[in-house]
């Protein structure tokens, strides 16, 4: 069944189970601290993780690349290949202006592709999802058929992005329809 | 006869009634149990269900502690939850060590069990709180990581099963999500090595060894992809290599001097046939590869010749070494299998690169299928026949089991229609006579009436 033979050695494998907690902590502090909050338009609808409950799945404007944003992705793109998509301030929102695999001037988020299909690419940025209790995540579903919502993001300089908050949209943070 | 090498503990159990009932004598039970590694008095089930009772709730609390931070959590500060959680880990961590060194076997595992379920929670709360993104990849692989170093220090097989569910869950996202799993062949090597070096464990050695294969196979193939080649036969050509491979290890474990070698050798053996089946069965209908050769690029040929070629060289090689091992017809009987794969390999490949540069040769639709078909027959009345040889009822009943898989197949997918099939169905029966006369022959050879 067990046999310790080697009781502070357990103990230190049980502190290093600790620094592990450390470093995702970091890891997910870290935009949190340096990035640029901006504020970007949102779409949300309502699963469920195995391990981490009830959560709204978010869909972005970059979510989605297709038409112009989808002009500088080369050809043969793979799952899994990193992308960047550069961002610019439209009123009160950011917007996707340009894509592609070069690392952009300005400020950009970083991706990795899900899937290509002829002139679309689907890519994620680990913001797809905000945990919520089942209550709030309904809630949020509710409010984005009447009102737009906004998600609330930190971008670190490197393009790796933290989700903060997803709120209605104020005024000036509707994008102006085409 | 090997298998019940596997049985030990309910063959103990079942000696000790002998020796109670005058049977045999207290030496002689001593005796025969000795030649399968275990002792009169081994078969006591009552520790075992203790720890098992024990080990379930630690389980199921800790699967609670799960469920529980995905509820009403947000009246808590953040910190105030990640240090309550982490506090309730290090609890669990010093009672489990704790109990461990009183000697307290069972408890001590419970605990680590709770404790370590507890470590995965807190991870999860972490992804919760900062809302780190749809799959949470990185936090399975840190909880596989976590767990690691506290099951192998710990000697515990209960902390490496969790280790490899956790591993195995990590393998099952990272497929789905479309990242290439090749760390999780990583992953795998740990309970292999572990069942070889710290405890022994048949269970966990062919966990690691499934694991290893089926994801090595998976990160090959995407790593073909990946540098432009084709690689959609990898997938049905690596797991027939794999089985050759691990075919020919079992064989070689089985002749180690070492006991435990020699029962992880049998078990491998055993799955490895099994293995094989499993690969080759869904292989049988013509659609799929009907499917697998129109989405096969003509200009890509190289790449689907190459790896039948190099199929057939590794059979080539396993081939010779059977015979050094055991020259002449017995070399030839162990190599039989791998052969009859490979025959169907190429079989298969060629009518794959055929059917892509000439979409309009039917006839080619229907080579697979039936190669793999005769392929699955000849496998099934080898192992009758190494059965009988063999006195191994399991080898026998897989045999048995496997004819009849493919013939009640065919019955409902048919193959070159009725006549087709109905050729196939003859070949079935003649297998199974031709078994039947092998079987009559050594029970008349054994003195036997039948």
């Amino acid at each position: 069944m067990i046999t310790i033979t080697r009781p502070r050695l357990l103990g230190a494998a049980a502190v290093f189970q600790l620094l592990l907690v450390g470093v995702l902590l970091v890891g997910a502090k870290a935009p949190l601290v340096r990035g640029q909050e901006i504020v970007v338009p949102v779409h949300p609808v309502d699963p469920r993780s195995l391990f981490r409950g009830n959560y709204a799945a978010l869909r972005y404007d970059f979510t989605d690349l297709d038409g112009p944003l989808a002009d500088g992705l080369p050809h043969g793109l793979e799952r899994g290949d990193g992308v960047y998509v550069s961002l610019e301030r439209d009123g009160g929102v950011w917007q996707p202006v340009a894509a592609g695999t070069e690392r952009p001037e300005g400020l950009f988020l970083r991706g990795r592709v899900e899937w290509t299909a002829r002139r679309q690419t689907r890519v994620r940025y680990g913001l797809e999802a905000f945990f919520a209790p089942t209550e709030v995540a309904q809630e949020l579903e509710r409010r984005v058929r009447v009102r737009p919502m906004v998600a609330v993001l930190r971008v670190a300089p490197s393009g790796r992005a933290a989700l903060v908050d997803v709120r209605e949209a104020r005024p000036d943070e509707v994008p102006a329809k085409e | 006869m090997r298998l019940i090498r596997f049985l030990k503990a309910e063959l103990a159990a079942d000696a000790a009634g002998w020796v109670d009932d005058g049977l045999v004598s207290r030496d002689q039970a001593e005796a025969v149990l000795a030649r399968y590694g275990t002792e009169l008095g081994a078969g006591r089930r009552g520790p075992m269900g203790y720890f098992a009772l024990l080990a379930l709730g630690a389980l199921l609390v800790g699967l609670g502690a799960i469920l529980l931070i995905s509820t009403h959590w947000h009246d808590i500060p953040r910190w105030a939850r990640l240090v309550g959680l982490l506090a309730l880990t290090g609890g669990a961590h010093a009672a489990g060590i704790s109990r461990a060194a009183r000697g307290e076997d069972a408890p001590a595992t419970a605990w680590l069990l709770l404790a370590n379920l507890l470590f995965g929670t807190s991870l999860f709360l972490i992804g919760r709180m900062y809302h780190l993104g749809e799959y949470f990849l990185e936090g399975i692989g840190l909880w596989a990581l976590g767990i690691l170093p506290v099951a192998w220090l710990a000697r515990s097989r209960t902390l490496m099963g969790l280790y490899c569910v956790v591993g195995a869950t990590w393998f099952g996202v990272a497929m789905e999500h479309g990242h290439n799993p090749w760390p999780a062949a990583l992953i795998a090597v740990a309970p292999v090595v572990f069942s070889l070096r710290v405890e022994r464990s048949v269970l966990l050695f062919l966990a690691g060894i499934a694991g290893f294969v089926t994801a090595f196979d998976l990160a090959v193939a995407l790593g073909v992809e990946a540098a432009g080649g084709d690689a959609s036969l990898l997938p049905l050509l690596l797991p027939i290599v794999a089985v050759q491979a691990l075919y020919l290890l079992s064989r070689w474990m089985e002749q180690a001097g070492d006991g435990t070698i020699r029962d992880y050798g049998t078990a491998l053996h055993l799955w490895a046939v099994r293995f094989a089946i499993v690969v080759l069965l869904p292989l049988n209908f013509v659609d799929s590869w009907t499917e697998l050769a129109h989405g096969y690029d003509p200009d890509m040929w190289w790449s689907g010749v190459g790896l039948v070629a190099g199929t057939l060289v590794a059979t080539a090689a396993a081939t010779s070494w059977w015979q050094r091992v055991r020259p002449g017809r017995e070399g030839w009987i162990e190599a039989a299998p791998g052969l009859a794969s490979a025959a169907a390999i190429a079989a298969a490949g060629a009518a794959v690169v055929t059917l892509a540069a000439y979409p309009d040769a039917a006839w080619a639709d229907l080579v697979p299928p039936v190669a793999v078909t005769l392929v699955l027959l000849a496998c099934g009345g080898w192992m009758i026949v190494r059965g009988i040889a063999t006195a191994s009822t399991a080898s026998f009943h897989l045999g048995v089991g496997t004819v009849l898989l493919t013939a009640v197949l065919r019955y409902f997918v048919l193959i070159g229609d009725y006549v087709g099939t109905a050729v196939l169905f003859m070949a079935c029966g003649a297998a199974m006579a031709g078994a039947a006369t092998y079987f009559k022959r050594r029970l008349a050879g054994s003195g036997a009436t039948s």
